[in-house]
C-alpha cells in the first residue's frame, strides 16, 4: 500500500491494530451479500458481492451502510 | 459458502448463518447504529410485493431511477487494498468500481457525474478509479468541491470535463511514506516509479505539461510539513489542471451538453480534445461560479448540433 495524502500517515493508521470488525456471506433474494450484524435482527450491508444483474450495484437498497431487517 | 437462509414458509422466519470471520476485517462507511432507512418488522406470511416493502423500503427492487445522470460520491480517503481504520472516512474502491461498471452497462444513464472531496489516499485504488472514469464511454464531469488531494487530482482531471469551485483546493506534492527521510536509494527509486504514474496520468488527461506539473509538485516554502503546492480555484484552472471554476450548475450544464452531442454524433471522442486545447494555446478563462462559461469546450461543429449553443469557439478548434 503506498499512500498519497494530505493526512498525516500516524492519524490515517492510528487504530489500525484494534479494528477488526466480522462480517458475514448472506444470501438475500438471491444477491450474495458481505454483511455486518448490528443486532439481533438487523445487519448492514458492507458490500454487494454478487448481484443478480449488474443494474443491482446502481440500487440504493443494496448500497452498502444499508441496513436490512431480518424478522 | 455461508449464508443465511430465511425461511417464511412455516410461519416462522429463521435464521441459519455461518460466520466467516475475517482476518483483517473490512470496514464500514457509517457508524453501525444509525439506519439507513426504516424498516418495519417484517410480516410472517406477507406476499412478496409486501415483503419487499418491508425489507428493502419499495415494492419491487429499486431501479436507477428517472435520471439519465448517475452521481458518483468520491469523500474522505480512498480506500484501497488495506481497511482503514474508522476514524477515516473512506471510500473504497471495491465499491465504486462495480457501481461505474453498471453505469457504463446501464442503458438509461448517459452521463457520470463525480463529486470530490477527498484528501487523498491508496494510489493503486487512486490511479483505478481514475482510469475506470478516464475509460467510460459514456460522458463524464468531475467537480471538485471543497478539496481534491493527492490522488484526489488524477481523479479530478480523469473526466471529459473538469469543475473545481472557487473556493475548493487541491494539494500536490510527492509521494512519500511517512514524510521523513527516504532510508535507501531502492525505496526512493519504488517513490518515484510511483509518482511517475500519477504525474504521467496527470499530464495526459488535463492541460497542464510535466514540467509545470513537476514545478508546482516540488516547491518548497509554500506547504508546512512537505514540499507541494495548494492551488485554490482558479490557479488550478490558470495551471491548466483543471478546465473551469464552476459547481453544480455549470457541471450539470456541461455534462447535458456532452449527452447531446454524444446522441447526436455516438461517440465521444471528438467532444473534448484535451492535448488539442494545449495546443491551440486556447486557455479558458476563468468564470465565476454559477456564470455561463464565456469560452465553450466544444467544437462548431458540435456545436451545431445543439440548437441552444450561440458561441461556438474554444478547446478543439483549429485556430
Amino acid at each position: 500500500m503506498t499512500m498519497y495524502t494530505i493526512m498525516p500517515l500516524e492519524v490515517v493508521t492510528q487504530g489500525m491494530d484494534s479494528h477488526k470488525p466480522v462480517f458475514e456471506e448472506m444470501n438475500w433474494q438471491g444477491r450474495m451479500l458481505l454483511v455486518e450484524r448490528i443486532s439481533m435482527h438487523e445487519v448492514k450491508i458492507e458490500r454487494l458481492l454478487q448481484g443478480v444483474t449488474v443494474n443491482d450495484y446502481l440500487a440504493a437498497a443494496l448500497q452498502p451502510g444499508n441496513i436490512i431487517r431480518l424478522s | 459458502m455461508s449464508q443465511y437462509e430465511i425461511e417464511i414458509d412455516n410461519g416462522t422466519p429463521q435464521l441459519q448463518m455461518n460466520k466467516v470471520p475475517h482476518a483483517n476485517g473490512f470496514t464500514s462507511d457509517q457508524p453501525p447504529q444509525v439506519p439507513a432507512m426504516p424498516q418495519e418488522p417484517m410480516a410472517d406470511k406477507a406476499p412478496p410485493t409486501v415483503q419487499n416493502i418491508q425489507q428493502l423500503g419499495t415494492a419491487s427492487i429499486p431501479s436507477p431511477g428517472e435520471s439519465n445522470i448517475y452521481c458518483l460520491n468520491i469523500i474522505g480517503q480512498v480506500e484501497g487494498h488495506i481497511i482503514l481504520p474508522p476514524q477515516n472516512k473512506t471510500t473504497k474502491y471495491e465499491h465504486i468500481i462495480p457501481q461505474l461498471v453498471a453505469a457504463e452497462q446501464n442503458s438509461k444513464i448517459e452521463g457520470v457525474l463525480v463529486i470530490l472531496n477527498t484528501v487523498g489516499g491508496d494510489v493503486e485504488a487512486g490511479l483505478a478509479i481514475a482510469e475506470m472514469i478516464s475509460s467510460l464511454s459514456k460522458p463524464t464531469v468531475t467537480l471538485v468541491l471543497g478539496g481534491g488531494h493527492s490522488i484526489g487530482v488524477p481523479i479530478a482531471v480523469a473526466s471529459n470535463i473538469s469543475i473545481i469551485a472557487e473556493t475548493a483546493t487541491m494539494t500536490i506534492h510527492p509521494i512519500r511514506l511517512t514524510g521523513l527521510v527516504i532510508g535507501v536509494p531502492q525505496t526512493f527509486e519504488y517513490l518515484d516509479k510511483m509518482q511517475e504514474r500519477v504525474v504521467r496520468f496527470v499530464v495526459s488527461h488535463s492541460n497542464i505539461t510535466d514540467v509545470a506539473f513537476k514545478e508546482l509538485m516540488f516547491k518548497t516554502g509554500e506547504l508546512t510539513r512537505d514540499i507541494g503546492t495548494t492551488v485554490i480555484g482558479t490557479d488550478a484552472v490558470r495551471a491548466g489542471l483543471i478546465d473551469e471554476i464552476g459547481g453544480i450548475q455549470t457541471a450539470l450544464q456541461h455534462l447535458n451538453r456532452l449527452i447531446e452531442v454524444k446522441r447526436a454524433t455516438g461517440t465521444t471522442d471528438s467532444i473534448v480534445n484535451k492535448k488539442g486545447f494545449v495546443e491551440n494555446g486556447n486557455i479558458q478563462q476563468n468564470s465565476p461560479e454559477g456564470q455561463q462559461p464565456s469560452t465553450t469546450l466544444y467544437t462548431e461543429q458540435e456545436q451545431s448540433s445543439i440548437p441552444s449553443q450561440s458561441n461556438a469557439s474554444g478547446r478543439g478548434n483549429q485556430i
